[in-house]
């Protein structure tokens, strides 16, 4: 819940941070108007796109008249206010806290995943932590690795609780929650349950949202290695959104890296082919508007509701089971790919065996992956999925730039008549419609407070008839329009529900100076994360 | 240990008119029914789907709150409080008299499933020796024989034993 | 002034606690009907008027809390009583409410009619069961005549009073740890700003005060604040109830005059305490629960009223004075303090979940001769401040008082500096 009280508009307050005189509008907060004078105040569990938690307590100030220090993430600003960011007092209350926090972390920096990229590293570097004052001691408990995608190493926890929050405020699935007190206080699953047995989608907001690396996805760039050493038949097929991140985690200038760059460069790393995602998002599209019109015949069930990854179907299973019923279990690129994969060496003289590797922003992909422990309904599935964060880890391990490498073209995607894909309707406008929304969504959007919203709508012409295509971005909206299909208030023909708030651009998978860089442009503000 | 039906459990919501505010109050009259002085994986998940709350919140508050237990205990809980003014008034006396009476460490239950003994912070018992509790009342510490009367008292069901040490003003 | 008095636990006792007939005879709402011809403004004058301390530890003035909520815009206005009582050393929540919960009661209905509130709310800590069933059958007594539910005695105002238990955390006497634990979650504190006058139970305007505290209201209303006042010391009217428990030889609930009895008082005199048993001699007592200062023989003679022991150092708290004899040692005693803060945390915060683990391991390691070295001496005191100026809530942030007060009365027993240096742990 929001305790915070609604500022009244309009008002604009002046204030003095570190002796620099600045006027903002009332509501504020003290850590967002000293960023407006250059003063960057230390947080650990402070995110601009989740409510404040004030527990780390690295960002308290001084504040003249008060004898108590208040929290920069949590206060608002106030007329006449003397804020001082940087002192002495502070200096060393921040770095008592910081080897509080490192009296109960491993120091594995070095084979972490989040190594040179950890928000805990980064303040105990810029405080020049050097003896700990509390050295820490093990045990550490195991890393959790009940789902096929996120490996949760709980030794690395720092308790800031950005993941229960993203979890909770941000997507309100509620898979994960703070638990005990004192010395046992801990994130964890209800009765320690498996990600899987909860309404867990994988989105992966919780690993996106966690300052180190207790939450990550599970890397298997290694098994990538593996695979083309052991096949020279491994194709691979990559989202568009992968580009992006794959720029940010290189540092590249954005739009440095095209579809062609990446081809070439996923071929120099041993992949005999790459395929075109999209070409078999529009496959898959026409399994789906089969599907949508034989519903819309039979005047069916309706609005057909597609969660964009099968882990969908797990959350509404727990929290609203009534709408199972409408549920469609999309057929998704990726196990087109695999299908595809499989079945075009029938009969053809290519060396086996052949191999399908996906790279998307996503994390729920993982789940589809034949190496997943979820993956037990023996269908069609990659060899592996694999985030944008781990393709762009396993293209640094490479020595090119990728950028310098000639634009290749994607391997065309044959379907010749020794080949068969099940279900392979032709092209037709509803597919196309259906193919326009997948787009929107992978696209994203990338300013959760700008225009678009949480919720699209397009109207599609079908046999004279307008339908309503429903574009949901996020669980929380995704809870809201299942309730209004509940009591009949939506009539849509189709629903598309895309687990992450910012669509596959900003998922779950996605590189995390993306994902940093698009809360920025979004707020306006600096982000430490990125060095 | 025979735990709470679906339908004792759904009576025990309705007495608190499935309201969601009253959470903390249900499971601990779903714990006390339990007979197992405890609210097991499946009573959770009965209330969250019934009062539409999420299993973690049901959760987090079954850890959080001292006297709640996920796993079975004894029919009586024993507890002998280890908060300072106890402590040094007789408190590590009375707790070693309950553990050598009961046979048991603290955290442990009779074999007879009848006692857990636990340590507990201050219940608001203070200043007569080290205060032990047994369900809802308080007891002084006492001598030995004092404190294996009323912990006989509740193995025979005669409450008179248990006069002695009962906790008064 | 007599050393003891008979304001707030008037008829402990000696009547039936739930007779509406018992209490009315000690003159028992009687200040509620005063109250129905009063403004809201008036009440709290009187309250004001008498220095009213909030009695539940904080001390904060009651009539400067009546008077923020009151000018506080929004509604329902919801009142809560914490009865929550986990300061170890403390009991007498406790006692009023098994001996005069009308008093109680009475006090909250004045609260309802003052801020026109429908609700009323008792959140009583779970280890008090058998209280809580007692005051549902009070509750229950006053409805049946008038004095709850619709149309109180006749008038236009309508008030409710409802239990509501805890489970089990001491950290829920925090009172926006309360206020969550009272709305069915986890009681960990809340962020502030907003304060809970203004965003308090169900987001709507609060007031949360101690059981002491309301039980005082009726008194102050048919005393009038002047006499109330006059009752107690020229800074803070009436009477305070001190828990005492320890070495003393009579433990129990005293309600003494605040400046009329010094802590040699209540300790030593034949009416209160009665001395240390066993012939002992007095080591040190603590005050005001887990979270208040120690204070040694040379402070015996400090009159017992909050502003005299600020000044001194010391508090009032809770009401909790906790008498140990010579033979305790005060490192000894401060581990189990640091235990039980350490235990009780909520752990949200990293201060007070990190650091009084660490805190009571380094009373340990006072204890052992020779371990103690001038860096430890060093990070302890970097340390408290951390824990003091830097925790989430009034848990963290008071969890070292005790052991800063024994630094200073005991300088000897917390230095190590006259142990050889011994190796790093």
């Amino acid at each position: 819940m929001d305790r915070n009280a609604t500022p009244p508009a309009a008002l604009a307050v002046t204030l003095s941070i570190d002796g620099a005189t600045v006027t903002v509008p009332a509501g504020t907060l003290i850590l967002e108007a000293a960023r407006a004078v250059g003063s960057e105040i230390p947080t650990l569990c402070q995110s601009d796109s989740l409510p404040p938690r004030a527990v780390c307590r690295l960002c308290l100030v001084e504040c003249d008249g008060a004898s108590k220090l208040k929290a920069a993430c949590a206060t608002p600003v106030w007329e006449g206010a003397r804020v001082v960011t940087v002192s002495p007092a502070l200096r060393r209350i921040r770095q008592t806290i910081l080897e509080l926090i490192l009296s109960d972390h491993p120091p594995d920096c070095l084979t972490c995943p989040r190594n040179l990229n950890c928000e805990l590293q980064l303040w105990a570097t810029r405080f020049g932590i050097r003896a700990l004052a509390f050295p820490p001691k093990g045990p550490w408990p195991k890393p959790i690795e009940d789902s096929g995608a996120l490996v949760r190493d709980m030794s690395k926890c720092v308790k800031c609780g950005r993941c229960v929050s993203a979890c909770q405020d941000g997507q309100e699935v509620g898979a994960l929650t703070a638990a005990f007190r004192a010395g046992q206080y801990e994130i964890v699953t209800p009765f320690r349950q498996a990600l899987l047995e909860g309404p867990c989608v994988h989105c992966g907001e919780c690993a996106a949202a966690c300052p180190v690396g207790a939450i990550a996805e599970k890397d298997e760039s290694e098994a990538a290695f593996r695979l083309l050493e052991g096949s020279n038949a491994t194709a691979a097929i990559f989202s568009a959104e992968t580009l992006a991140g794959t720029e940010d985690f290189l540092g590249y200038p954005p739009g440095s890296v095209t579809p062609g760059n990446m081809v070439a460069a996923l071929k120099r790393l041993g992949f005999f082919e790459v395929l075109d995602r999209a070409a078999f998002a529009r496959l898959a599209a026409r399994v789906e508007a089969e599907k949508l019109s034989r519903a819309l015949e039979r005047e069916g069930t309706l609005p057909l509701i597609a969660g964009c990854a099968p882990t969908f179907r797990a959350f509404v299973s727990a929290r609203y089971p009534e709408a199972l019923k409408f549920l469609s279990n999309a057929i998704s690129p990726e196990s087109l790919f695999a299908f595809w994969m499989v079945d075009r060496f029938r009969g053809a003289p290519l060396p086996r065996p052949a191999r399908a590797v996906s790279f998307q922003p996503c994390l729920a992909r993982k789940l589809e992956s034949r190496a997943s422990a979820a993956n037990q309904k023996g269908g069609p599935a990659v060899d592996l999925a694999l985030t944008a964060r781990e393709l762009a880890r396993t293209l640094r391990r490479a020595s090119f730039d990728l950028r310098a490498l000639p634009a290749t073209p994607f391997d065309p995607l044959v379907l010749g008549p020794s080949l068969t894909l099940p279900d392979a309707p032709a092209a037709s406008p509803l597919a196309e419609a259906l193919y326009a929304v997948q787009r929107e969504g992978e696209k994203g959007r990338p300013h959760a407070k700008g225009p678009g919203g949480a919720l699209r709508e397009f109207y599609v012409d079908f046999k004279g008839e307008k339908l309503l295509f429903v574009l949901v971005f996020g669980i929380q909206a995704a809870r809201k329009v299942l309730e209004r299909v509940l009591d009949g208030s939506l009539k849509a023909a189709y629903v598309k529900i895309m687990s992450c708030p910012k669509g596959c651009l900003g998922g779950g998978g996605q590189a995390l100076e993306t994902l940093a860089r698009l809360r920025m442009e979004e707020n306006g503000a600096g982000d430490p994360a990125i060095p | 240990m025979p735990e709470l039906s679906e339908s004792q459990a759904r009576a025990i919501m309705a007495d608190f008119h499935d309201d969601p505010q009253r959470l903390i109050a249900i499971l601990l009259d779903i714990q006390e029914a339990s007979g197992a002085n405890r609210v097991e994986k499946k009573s959770a998940l009965l209330v969250s789907e019934t009062l539409g709350v999420p299993l973690t919140r049901i959760y987090e508050i079954l850890t959080f709150y001292s006297m709640f237990s996920l796993a079975p205990r004894g029919k009586y809980l024993v507890e002998a409080c280890e908060s300072a003014p106890c402590h040094f008034d007789g408190g590590e006396t009375t707790l070693s008299h309950l553990a050598d009476i009961l046979g048991v460490s603290p955290g442990e239950t009779t074999a007879d499933g009848l006692f857990t003994l636990e340590k507990s912070a201050c219940f608001g018992a203070c200043g007569h020796g080290g205060a032990f509790k047994i369900g809802d009342e308080a007891y002084r510490g006492g001598s030995r024989n004092q404190i294996a009367s009323v912990i006989r008292s509740y193995r025979e069901n005669s409450p008179r034993l248990r006069e002695g040490l009962a906790w008064l003003y | 002034m007599a050393l003891l008095v008979s304001m707030v636990l008037e008829g402990a006792g000696e009547t039936d606690p739930l007779s509406i007939k018992d209490y009315e005879s000690l003159g028992g709402f009687a200040a509620l009907r005063a109250a129905f011809a009063l403004e809201p403004q008036a009440i709290i004058r009187e309250i004001t008027g008498a220095k009213l301390l909030g009695r539940g530890g904080a001390a904060y003035p009651a009539g400067k809390k009546w008077e923020q909520l009151l000018n506080i815009e929004g509604s329902p206005k919801y009142i809560v009583c914490n009865a929550d009582e986990g300061e170890p050393g403390t009991f007498k929540d406790r006692r009023i409410m098994e001996a005069v919960p009308l008093r109680l009661l009475e006090g909250m209905i004045i609260a309802g009619l003052t801020f026109n509130s429908p609700r009323g709310f008792i959140y009583v800590r779970g280890e008090y069961r058998r209280l809580q069933r007692r005051l549902a059958e009070a509750i229950q007594i006053l409805r049946d005549a008038g004095y709850l539910g619709e149309r109180i005695l006749g008038s236009p105002f309508s008030f409710e009073i409802t239990t509501i238990s805890g489970a089990g955390a001491y950290v829920c006497g925090e009172n926006s740890a309360l206020l969550n634990s009272a709305e069915g979650l986890a009681g960990r504190p809340r962020i502030k700003p907003p304060h809970l006058a203004e965003v308090g139970l169900f987001l709507k305007p609060t007031l949360v005060n101690n059981v002491e505290s309301f039980a005082n209201i009726p008194l102050v209303l048919t005393m009038g604040g002047e006499k109330f006042l006059q009752a107690g010391h020229p800074q803070s009217g009436g009477s305070k109830l001190v828990c005492l428990s320890g070495h003393v030889r009579a433990p129990g609930v005293y309600e003494v005059p605040l400046g009329g009895a010094t802590l040699r008082d209540i300790i030593f005199s034949p009416q209160l305490g009665d001395g240390i048993r066993d012939g002992r001699e007095l080591g040190f007592f603590h005050l005001g629960g887990q979270s208040g200062p120690l204070g040694g023989p040379a402070d015996l003679d400090v009159p017992y009223a909050y502003y005299p022991l600020r000044e001194r150092g010391l508090a009032v708290g809770s009401g909790a004075v906790v008498a140990l004899d010579a033979s305790v040692s005060p490192v000894e005693y401060l581990q189990k303090v640091a235990e039980f803060f350490s235990r009780e945390s909520c752990g949200k915060c990293v201060p007070c979940r990190e650091g009084n683990k660490i805190l009571a391991k380094y009373l340990q390691k006072l204890q052992i001769p020779g371990a103690w070295t001038p860096e430890d001496e060093r990070r302890l005191s970097d340390l408290m401040v951390a824990m003091r100026r830097a925790s989430f809530c009034g848990l963290g942030q008071s969890a070292t008082t005790a052991l800063a007060s024994a630094q200073k009365l005991f300088p000897g027993r917390f230095a190590g500096a006259s142990a050889p240096a011994a190796s790093e742990a």
